[in-house]
């Protein structure tokens, strides 16, 4: 052999290896693209602009800033301790520098990303994963919340790994993915109470995948409940130690600002017709929120004259928002689905983000002296600005909000259709309930939507997927090709156990 | 259960695949503590930071790169790219350092593997990942944060091209090799090891030359378009300066022990200007100065381009060494030793030599990049010094030095070693020449910590190996075992059964 030919041969035996291994392992390749994909663009945004803060940020940061220097952990009543517990992290590993939390909140974007491409490669196979995971890694309201001093990055992660984990239950029956999937939706609901809505669709799945048996079945949704209660229980009992509150969360404060600061026209107290209530509090209570809602008070000034006024409690004040929004639902509940659905379409369809509008909205947040040191400026060149500014045009959701829905409604209706991509309904079932719950009782902010934003990513691309299968049936059944009706049946994702391919 | 957990697919899965296990643990082991040092100390810079940092800044704003004769332009080009990617704020570029120091924790994991084998490679690895000296080096501006990665990833890709024959892998560690020697021209002298480690791993002619003209054509490629600058700017074709740092060895480090004007002698000299040049070298040899002062000196007064004065300094500083020979050679021999123990670097060390740099910075460009030492990093300084406090090789003194030449003993002993002894070589072959051009200046030694890992533990892992073997044969031969000596020899590591893998073909090697 001469030496050009050995030389030759040699390089070709590397690319050759190269293919093999490529071909060996597209997912765990694939898996790697879209990780480095989506941390190349988070490293080259997380140094350059200073960490976004909003007014609730201090919420999570301080309990979190109090825990590691020693002092209690005093969390407010509607606050969970996922987030601040993460915060406590971040800050004994990276020292108190905030932008270590948001390095940390952008590692773990880039590995909601890489979820993401499992996600879709559990419910609509290779392409849709792939293409998900590029939408989240190179997201610019993704990357924009990861930035901030709030729950969305980690709860967009865990979220994400509980669909996971949850679609791979069901494709496996594993009694540990079930198991891990009870313990991500209550990691979930400890990061945001909202998680908790995943319980019910991980109980629906546990008990609708598989042979319809009932002992099998309630022996899955017996694990989801187990992993969920192990990590949910002990915070709802300190609740009910704390608080004589027995449940993770409240929502009294965000129904209010549902209902009186967000929504119009509904109508708590009416002085023409004063309602007969038992609680001899409820009455000023109710003129307390029409005027806050009157005046277009935030819920945390109604909640503080509530205080003062009527000398309650915050459990109680709580207690009796929670009442009174309730009531004026009761009392018009048209107008609270109708003002329920134009929300939800709100956040579907999100917001084109602006860095100057984050960037400033620093300047309205005053932290408490002991950690208002930490707050630092905004970025320290304006051509890194620039230079953020410009990562942020590369992928808008918001400008495809339309096209996006579309396809949205497409993937599910596949997954409805198709039972080798029926795991997808369980993750659209996941965006419509977060949304919609996020609407009915928090109120139209977009930044609702992001956590949901993966698994939206992998219903658009799963219905992409779709409409190409359905194009190509088109064509071998009209156009040039043989007819074949079976060209329109995919194949499954992953083969369930104990079942044949097509499950 | 824990036979069911042990035989999970994951648990299986990085049984059949231990060395993806091996460099995971080490990243994340390198990861962790950088993560917790990198935004709780200040960015440390020293004297000779400017001269990076200002050329870098210049390049990343797009105002084009104006470097010394001296330095040479990988780690100013590395900075002006981490800034253009990264982000302008220093702590960015701090990052990426530290980012390299994870891949060089990882990459010395696998120079050890691929040496000694899998527990020789996972220690020197995880060594590696929380050595504080090097943690310390990548939080500063200077070279050694690019240059230590880039010589263990070309050593590493050389023992992998050794071992596997492979002509791709030749031409990466040529080119690695080529960029290390444009970050710090001293990575220049590994060039003649490469012949050397192919002759003593192949032991034939025809696939040692073929090899060897892959990687030195490869790491020529690299070099040449900056030699090419060097001559159109500089009328030098060379990578660096020698004459600076020659006279910087001998007037500033040996100061008053070299004679560069002897009346006696150089009175007769004809060439006035090399006259002048002595005198000048003799007062500032008398003083301590610095070969940059000099430098700028001669430039000045006697009206030289930059190459011609570096010539000038070059064969005087040469011509002085050769007046002591003896002294030199003690000289060197000394402070060899003296880096080869290296010392305990210390976090208060750094900042205060960052806080006197900062005052004494002149460029205006990078200036307002330099930010002092804020509350919470002054606040935090305890837990800094701490964490870099974990572990240094120079804790142990001579050990590891002394185990590292047993280590390349032993590699040149056994041939299914051989590689390894590229790492031995190369180790020593840095450090001397370091103390021969330059002196005993601490962080030249940087670079072979983790090839001093690697060797010290590989003799570590043989001695206990061959202690074990002994003492079952002698356990054997009490027993009555008349063939103990069938045994298979001592230190039977994993190498050796590897060493077996086949090999792809390229100019007729075994």
């Amino acid at each position: 052999m001469t030496g050009d030919t050995a030389l030759t041969s040699n390089w070709q035996a590397c690319l050759r290896r190269s293919w093999s291994f490529l071909r060996a392992h597209p997912d765990a390749c694939a898996l790697l693209a879209v990780c480095l994909v989506a941390l190349s663009f988070r490293l080259s945004f997380s140094l350059r602009v200073a960490p976004f803060v909003s007014k609730d940020s201090q919420s999570y940061f301080l309990p979190a800033w109090d825990l590691v220097h020693g002092g209690d952990f005093q969390l407010g009543l509607r606050r969970t301790p996922g987030y601040p517990a993460f915060l406590a992290l971040c800050l004994m590993l990276f020292g108190e520098d905030l932008r270590g939390i948001t390095l940390a909140q952008h590692l773990l974007g880039a590995g909601t990303a890489a979820l993401t491409c499992l996600l879709g490669r559990l419910t609509f196979g290779r392409l849709s994963g792939i293409v998900g995971g590029l939408l989240v890694g190179l997201s610019a309201p993704l990357l924009t919340y990861e930035h901030y001093l709030l729950t969305e990055a980690v709860f967009g992660f865990v979220l994400t790994a509980a669909l996971v984990t949850l679609a791979a239950a069901w494709h496996r029956s594993s009694a540990r993915l079930w198991l891990l999937g009870g313990l991500l939706v209550g990691l979930a609901s400890l990061v945001r109470p909202i998680g908790q809505l995943l319980l019910p669709l991980g109980l629906l799945a546990a008990a609708l995948v598989g042979p319809r048996q009932p002992r099998p079945a309630l022996a899955r949704a017996g694990l989801v409940l187990a992993g969920f209660a192990i990590l949910v229980v002990p915070w709802t009992i300190r609740n009910q130690l704390a608080y004589h509150l027995a449940t993770a969360s409240t929502f009294g404060r965000t129904l209010i600002a549902r209902t009186a600061y967000y929504d119009h026209g509904f109508v708590f107290y009416d002085a023409e017709r004063p309602p007969e209530d038992a609680d001899p509090r409820r009455a000023p209570a109710r003129r307390i929120v029409q005027q806050g809602a009157d005046r277009r008070e935030s819920d945390g000034g109604i909640a503080q004259r509530l205080r003062q006024e009527l000398d309650l409690d915050p459990v109680e004040v709580n207690a009796i928002m929670r009442d009174v929004a309730i009531d004026a639902i009761i009392r018009q509940p048209v107008h609270f689905v109708e003002g329920t659905l134009r929300f939800a379409l709100r956040i579907f369809n999100g917001v084109e983000i602006r860095i100057r509008d984050h960037d400033n909205e620093r300047r309205d947040v005053v932290w408490e002296d002991r950690v208002r040191m930490l707050l630092v400026g905004g970025p320290q060149s304006e051509d890194d600005f620039r230079a953020a500014s410009r990562l942020l045009n590369w992928y808008q959701p918001a400008r495809y909000a339309p096209l996006q829905l579309v396809l949205f409604s497409v993937g599910l209706v596949a997954a409805v259709l198709v039972p080798a991509w029926r795991a997808g309904v369980l993750v659209g079932l996941a965006v419509v309930g977060l949304i919609v719950v996020s609407a009915a009782l928090d109120g139209p902010q977009e930044r609702y939507r992001y956590p949901a934003d993966p698994a939206i990513g992998v219903l658009a691309a799963g219905g992409v997927v779709a409409l190409g299968r359905l194009g190509g049936w088109g064509w071998a059944r009209y156009g040039k090709l043989p007819t074949s009706a079976t060209a329109l049946t995919p194949q499954p994702p992953l083969p369930r156990e104990g079942e044949g391919v097509g499950g | 259960m824990i036979r069911r957990t042990l035989s999970s697919p994951p648990i299986l899965w990085l049984k059949r695949h231990p060395d993806v296990l091996g460099a995971v643990l080490v990243g994340l082991v390198a990861a962790t503590l950088r993560a917790a040092f990198l935004l709780r100390a200040p960015i440390f810079v020293t004297g000779d930071s400017e001269s990076y940092l200002g050329p870098a800044v210049d390049l990343a704003r797009g105002l084009g790169l104006d470097l010394s004769l001296k330095r040479t332009p990988g780690y100013p080009g590395f900075v002006a790219l981490v800034m253009s990617v990264l982000g302008q704020d220093l702590r960015s570029l701090l990052f990426a350092q530290h980012g390299l120091g994870v891949l060089t924790a990882i990459l010395t994991f696998g120079l050890g593997r691929w040496t000694f084998g899998w527990p020789v490679g996972l220690t020197a690895g995880l060594l590696t990942g929380i050595n504080g000296a090097l943690v310390l080096s990548e939080h500063t501006i200077l070279t050694e944060a690019l240059f230590v990665p880039l010589v263990v990833a070309a050593l590493t890709a050389l023992v992998s091209a050794l071992r596997t024959g492979s002509v791709p892998l030749y031409a990466l560690a040529g080119l690695l090799l080529g960029a290390a020697a444009l970050t710090r021209p001293v990575a220049q002298a590994l060039v003649p090891l490469v012949p050397l480690a192919v002759v003593l791993v192949e032991r034939r002619l025809r696939p040692s030359l073929g090899y060897s003209a892959v990687a030195i054509g490869a790491f020529g490629l690299s070099v040449l378009p900056w030699v090419l600058w060097s001559v159109s700017e500089h009328d030098s074709a060379t990578v660096g300066s020698l004459g600076q740092t020659l006279v910087g060895r001998t007037a500033r480090h040996d100061r008053g022990a070299f004679s560069y004007y002897v009346p006696a002698l150089d009175d007769g000299d004809p060439d006035v200007r090399r006259l002048y040049a002595r005198q000048v070298l003799q007062e500032a040899a008398e003083r301590g100065s610095s070969g940059k002062a000099i430098h700028t000196r001669l430039r000045r007064e006697l009206g030289l381009s930059a190459a011609e004065t570096d010539r000038l300094m070059r064969d005087l500083a040469i011509e002085a060494i050769l007046r002591r020979p003896g002294y030199y050679v003690q000289g060197t021999l000394q402070r060899f030793v003296r880096l080869s123990l290296g010392s305990v670097e210390r976090f208060g060390a750094y900042r205060n030599a960052a806080d006197v740099a900062r005052q004494r910075w002149e460029d205006d460009e990078s200036r307002d990049l330099l930010v002092p030492a804020s509350s919470a990093e002054e606040r935090a300084a305890p837990t800094s010094a701490a964490l870099v406090s974990l572990y240094q090789p120079s804790y142990l003194g001579a050990a590891l030095p002394l185990l590292s030449v047993v280590g390349l003993g032993l590699s040149l002993a056994r041939p299914a070693w051989r590689p390894a002894a590229l790492v031995g070589l190369a180790a020593f072959t840095l450090l001397f020449i370091s103390a021969a051009l330059v002196g005993n200046v601490s962080r030249y030694r940087f670079p072979v910590d983790p090839l001093f890992a690697v060797l010290g533990l590989g003799a570590v892992m043989t001695i206990i190996q061959g202690s074990a073997f002994n003492v079952q044969r002698l356990r054997l031969a009490r027993a009555g075992m008349r063939d103990a000596r069938e045994l298979p020899a001592t230190g039977a590591l994993n190498v050796e059964r590897e060493s077996e893998t086949p090999r792809v073909a390229g100019f007729g090697g075994r």
